[in-house]
């Protein structure tokens, strides 16, 4: 972790990560929904799992990164859950290409 | 002349003294707490942590690049523009995500100007927004 001097420009990374990660969320929350929009009026299975993957690779992921950095103490889990979530994503994108 | 303050969540001092040393910015020690609490993890500095962490990381390398072939052969197979955009999206969500935290933490823990720190730790963020976005006008297509 670089040390952050708690001056200005840290606190302008900070509040920009911050910032970026909300953004990203929200358009992945915003592509999933549309995904899921799009499968329930045509009920096509590969809409559904690149909804569900779509979501797994980006929002839940920064969610679950959000979450734990500001529960757990250790921050040794932090990075393999989240690269695990993102993992877990690309593989129901592929489920979802290959399918039909 | 202020005196040497320590910044604080309450209390940011002025850089500048004079008339207006005592001016607080409360709303950027708000953000203080809100976000170097949370944002410990969220960065790309700390790289890939653990073994376990950069064989996760090359795993979805891999997945993300049979993503991405299985789009560029679509898009020329069927010369759809918006398969090329979910090409590039796919690409910089996994690939790109998995390259900068594999390649890019080494430079930024041995880099000294703030700029560049800057740069290269909010990549990951843009790299992000930019294949969402990418993804996003694919669908709007």
């Amino acid at each position: 972790m670089i040390p952050l001097q708690l001056s200005e420009f840290g606190a302008a990374v900070g509040v920009l990560f911050f910032v970026g990660s909300i953004v990203s969320i929200v358009v992945g929350g915003v592509v999933g929904y549309r995904a899921f929009r799009g499968y329930r009026r045509s009920r096509q299975r590969s809409l559904l799992l690149f909804g569900v993957g779509l979501l797994l690779l980006v929002s839940v992921s920064k969610l679950v990164n959000i979450g734990l950095s500001s529960t757990l103490s250790s921050s040794t889990l932090i990075g393999p859950a989240t690269e695990l979530c993102r993992l877990a994503g690309a593989v129901v994108l592929t489920y979802a290409i290959y399918d039909r | 002349m202020t005196a040497e303050h320590t910044p604080t969540a309450e209390y940011t001092p002025d850089d500048r003294a004079g008339p207006r040393t005592h001016r607080r910015r409360r709303s950027v020690g708000a953000v203080f707490g809100l976000v170097f609490g949370p944002l410990q993890g969220v960065s790309i500095e700390q790289g890939a942590t653990s073994p376990v962490e950069t064989a996760l990381l090359l795993a979805l390398a891999a997945v993300g690049a049979l993503l991405t072939y299985q789009a560029m052969r679509g898009y020329r197979r069927n010369d759809d523009r918006s398969m090329l955009l979910f090409g590039a999206g796919l690409f910089l969500l996994t690939v790109g995500h998995a390259g900068l935290k594999l390649f890019l933490a080494a430079p930024l823990v041995a880099a000294d100007s703030p700029a560049f720190v800057f740069a290269v730790a909010s990549a990951s963020q843009v790299a992000d927004i930019a294949g969402l976005v990418a993804i996003f006008s694919a669908i709007l297509r």
